[in-house]
């Protein structure tokens, strides 16, 4: 528990603190501030070596919105210099990539979290740390400015469209020890998928995790609101905060649920930020006997969101 | 705050989340209510499988099934012998659930079908084995079984399990590293060249569960003639492995002494299939299938009632304040009569204005208003603007409402205005009632209430859970004043201990937005559910606002020719997933379709959506919306308009001709 880290805000000022990286992973995405990584430290003269692009194709802009500087957005990375394309048809086909690569423990390798899906981020995580044994991964995330609301602040939020699949991540199934299991629910903001996944998941018992402070005061309020569902099936007592931004206050934060439900297995849900997953996917690797991580799957993405970025952070991992 | 407010005591506790303990103190026995037979779920050695929608109890039963509540329930009995006690029951029985994710988890492993169905029937070895494991580990520990009987099965167990430990707490720790193994092996598969080869060095047993039944069964003299009762539930997770564990419930036979119980929902059965050449699962022979539905409404309600009722009595302050009748709490029937009083209270006379349709002249209409009234029953006032809007002469409407109001009305009477009295009351009561309620409350642009102990046992379609949800939520809409009133000054308006009709009608409104979202998120078919129930809650909607009554409560449908949509897989399949996840119910004998139609299927709307559509939660017969193949193609596919799905028969011609301009200006372009 509270493990010592490293966390910045990363300017022009800070990123000299940073070490040049071997490797460097981003995903493609409408979203404006999923550049910001890989547009400022490619512009620091030779901090990047070899830049990987993750052309998921889930996130591509759809046909009939070629009038909404969605397409520009997304292929922003061809105007990219000395850039690899790695085409993702199918969910294996990022890790798998990386499973080829040469990269060894003493890599220095950055990713940018920005426009991961969560499942997508656990996975890569898992390759790097377990499979090819890095030791320090640089981490780059661009907090968004505004959220995409369709209708308003309430109930509208929809970043995952319609059907969701809950299944486990592969890479952190565990079996656990016993029948008891408590779901660990990070929040979110789309509405009902946090009591459909309670649904789906049947647990023992269940903890709710709101991200908190958050990037806009309001937002936390709105999670609850729009997770009412869950949280009143519940009840206030199982509903604990973390830092939205910070993943190694998640990461405490799951080790102390972790010592209150010492028996059970933790099945990890995140539908809250990207730093929070971060937090969740280190707690999972270091606790692989007693959690298992599972997410719903949707059917597909809403990528109509052409997102500003605020502040971009850095953490060392 | 009141502290009150935090004790809901229908916040979450589904059999599912609680402990064996838990199951016990929460415990109504619902074996009359459904029929079941207790003494043939414990002795039977055919299998049996537990039919039950989302939240009809089935867990809680196949977790009663169990050795640890047998256990706890043989030690509140008094029972020393409790090895005995088993014998007497003639089982004991090892609960397993199947994880929705565990199942799925095969979708996403890399590797040939038939190291999947290998790796799927190993993991269910193992965690049977580990659950016998727990059962053995308890009894050792609560001296049923004695130190050199424990010691002669260690050695037995270790050496099936080709391990060395000496206890059984050893062996736990050992099976679970085994598991734990297994696991790693699931989390790196595709990172791994020989995938498959490692995975088969790593499962070395197999018959675990067959020889370690066997080994108890010689070397513990008391269990020697026992049925070792594997439950699992919820079978459907297990998806396509269905097939595996079919197969063992086949192979069931007295020489192993191993039966099974199964819970699961309906149409969670996907597979009739086993291993075994073409050999089937037969109903009856191999299984006996027991469906969790009550008789009657009446039973239902009852069961209900013990359920929520002891619930309440785990919150002191109702214990004390003996607010712990939810028949009471709730009230026990709606009011229609004052709940229309309520509705036409600020301008009690805008519902007249519906005869401005037939009255154009001024004088006539407020002749007719004037003439029509009774302000003692906005009910009946609508009744009789139904009425001559239909045709019937003002004056004989009065009259009709007159008789029947002093009772003198008559099916044979000699009198022609004593008869029409008859047919006044016949529609009043028995006929419109619900309907003039939903027709008011459109006027008045307000919704019908739902509340009332009856209400809610109708809206939970007879999923306990759901009525839980109901009741949880309807507590959440109490406040501080409630409770203080209540319980501290004792108020004249709440001495009676009914919750506001306001806080029910929010609880139950709430809990039908909730479902129908759930709807839509759901993997199988989820969208086109959502469109469909939509489509058909819009279509009810309006037909119960239709201020000519033609067809009062229409809440029921069936389709046309059910044969084609069997016929068609994506369709079957639909229609499964829609009775599956609960979001219609299919009766359960075939009627007639529609007044004067073929016999056939009908279904209707899981009833816990009415409130979201303000339709009625009874079922009536006669006439019954019937859908055509193609309409419910469409439904499924599109947001339609209620009308539009009303009067499909008339717009079909055109969206042909749509269809097929299309085709031809597609052509054009093409060329």
């Amino acid at each position: 528990m509270n493990k010592l880290y490293e966390m910045y805000e990363v300017d022009d000022r800070i990123y000299k603190k940073l070490v040049e990286l071997d490797y460097f992973f981003f995903a493609a995405s409408c979203a404006k501030r999923c550049y910001k990584g890989v547009e400022f430290l490619t512009q620091q003269q030779g901090f990047l070596k070899d830049v990987v692009v993750f052309d998921y194709h889930k996130f591509r802009p759809k046909e009939f919105n070629t009038d909404r500087g969605e397409y520009e957005s997304y292929y922003k990375y061809r105007k990219l210099k000395r850039i690899t394309e790695v085409q993702c048809r199918n969910e294996d086909d990022a890790v798998l990539h990386l499973n080829t690569m040469p990269i060894n423990t003493g890599s220095r390798v950055g990713l940018d979290i920005t426009a991961l899906s969560i499942p997508d981020l656990f996975r890569i995580i898992y390759v790097l740390k377990e499979i090819k044994k890095v030791e320090d991964i640089h981490i780059f995330y661009t907090e968004p400015k505004h959220y995409y609301f369709k209708d308003g602040l309430f109930s509208s939020y929809e970043f995952l469209v319609g059907e969701r699949k809950n299944k486990p991540i592969p890479e952190y199934f565990t079996s656990g020890r016993e029948d008891k299991e408590i779901l660990v629910l990070f929040l979110g903001f789309d509405r009902v998928v946090s009591k459909y996944v309670h649904d789906r998941v049947m647990p023992t018992d269940v903890v709710a995790v709101n991200g908190f402070p958050s990037y806009m005061p309001k937002l936390k309020d709105i999670s609850l609101i729009n997770n009412y569902e869950l949280l009143s099936t519940i009840g206030k007592e199982k509903i604990v905060s973390t830092k939205a931004n910070n993943p190694f206050s998640t990461y405490n934060t799951l080790c102390e649920i972790k010592a209150i439900y010492k028996d059970y297995l933790l099945n990890i849900c995140v539908l809250g930020t990207k730093p929070m997953a971060l937090g969740a996917c280190l707690f999972s690797i270091d606790n692989k006997d007693s959690v298992k991580v599972t997410y719903p799957y949707p059917k597909e993405y809403n990528i109509s969101g052409l997102e500003e970025g605020a502040s971009l952070l850095y953490y060392k991992i | 705050m009141n502290q009150f407010i935090y004790s809901n005591p229908f916040i979450e506790c589904t059999a599912r989340d609680m402990s064996y303990e838990e199951v016990l103190k929460y415990w109504c026995s619902p074996f009359k209510y459904f029929k079941l037979d207790e003494r043939s779920l414990f002795n039977s050695l055919t299998p049996i499988f537990i039919q039950g929608a989302r939240g009809s109890g089935k867990t809680m039963i196949l977790k009663y099934l169990s050795y640890f509540c047998q256990k706890e329930l043989a030690q509140k009995a008094g029972e020393k012998d409790i090895l005995q006690y088993f014998r007497q029951a003639g089982s004991i029985g090892f609960y397993f659930r199947y994880k929705e994710d565990f199942g799925r988890l095969f979708e996403t492993i890399t590797c040939s079908t038939s190291t999947k169905k290998d790796l799927f029937l190993y993991y269910y070895e193992l965690y049977i084995t580990r659950e016998i494991l727990y059962v053995l580990n308890d009894m050792y520990k609560s001296y049923y079984l004695n130190e050199t009987v424990s010691n002669s099965l260690t050695t037995k167990i270790s050496e099936i399990l080709a391990l060395s430990s000496p206890s059984f707490e050893d062996l736990l720790e050992e099976l679970n590293r085994k598991i734990s193994k297994i696991d790693d092996w699931v989390k790196k598969c595709r990172y791994f060249s020989n995938a498959e080869e490692m995975l088969k060095k790593l499962m070395t047993n197999n018959d675990l569960i067959k020889k370690i039944c066997n080994s108890i069964r010689t070397t513990v003299t008391d269990l020697d003639n026992i049925k070792f009762m594997i439950i699992i539930d919820e079978y459907e997770n297990a998806f396509d492995y269905q097939l595996l564990i079919n197969t063992l419930i086949k192979q069931v036979d007295s020489t192993d002494s191993i039966t099974y119980r199964i819970g699961l929902r309906p149409g969670g059965l996907y597979t009739y299939n086993t291993n075994i050449g073409r050999e089937f699962l037969q109903l009856d022979r191999d299984y006996i299938q027991k469906n969790l539905r009550f008789d009657t409404i009446h039973s239902y309600k009852k069961f209900i009632q013990e359920v929520a009722n002891r619930r309440l009595e785990t919150v002191k302050e109702f214990r004390e304040n003996d607010f712990i009748d939810i028949k009471v709490i709730l009230g026990d029937r709606e009011n229609l009569e004052s709940e229309a009083k309520e509705i036409v209270r600020n301008d009690p006379e805008k519902h007249f204005d519906k005869l401005k349709i037939k009255y154009k002249d001024c004088n006539d209409f407020n002749y007719a208003k004037e003439t029509l009234k009774y302000p003692n029953n906005p009910l009946i006032e609508m009744l009789n603007i139904i009425w001559v809007l239909r045709g019937i002469p003002i004056e004989q409407t009065v009259s009709s409402m007159n008789l029947y109001l002093k009772g003198e009305y008559s099916k044979n009477s000699p009198e022609a205005m004593k008869k029409l009295a008859y047919k006044y009351k016949r529609d009043y009561v028995d006929k419109y009632k619900y309907q003039l309620i939903t027709i008011l409350a459109n006027i008045y642009k307000t919704n019908k209430k739902y509340y009332s102990f009856n209400t809610f046992a109708f809206l939970s379609s007879q999923t306990i859970n759901d009525f839980i949800s109901l009741c949880r939520n309807t507590f959440y809409c109490l406040d501080e004043t409630f409770y203080n009133d209540l319980f501290i000054n004792k108020n004249d308006f709440v001495k009676n201990k009914v919750i506001p009709i306001r806080a029910q009608c929010k609880g139950a409104t709430q809990t039908a937005i909730e479902q129908v979202e759930k709807v839509k998120l759901c993997n199988e078919n989820g969208t086109e559910m959502y469109t469909f129930l939509i489509n058909v809650g819009n279509l009810f909607q309006e037909m119960h606002q239709d201020i000519s009554a033609k067809y009062p409560e229409t809440n029921q449908f069936a389709f046309e020719n059910e044969a084609q949509i069997e016929s068609r897989p994506l369709l079957k399949n639909i229609l499964n997933n829609l009775i599956k996840w609960g979001v219609i119910f299919k009766k359960e004998r075939p009627q007639s379709i529609s007044i004067g139609r073929k016999k056939g299927n009908l279904f209707h709307l899981n009833r816990i959506f009415c409130p979201y559509f303000n339709i009625s939660y009874r079922t009536r017969g006669g006439y019954n919306f019937v859908i055509e193949t193609l309409l419910f193609e469409n439904m499924l596919n599109n947001s339609m308009e209620a009308s539009d799905v009303k009067n499909w028969q008339e717009i079909l011609p055109k969206k042909k001709e749509w269809m097929q301009q299309q085709l031809f200006e597609g052509d054009l372009e093409g060329e």
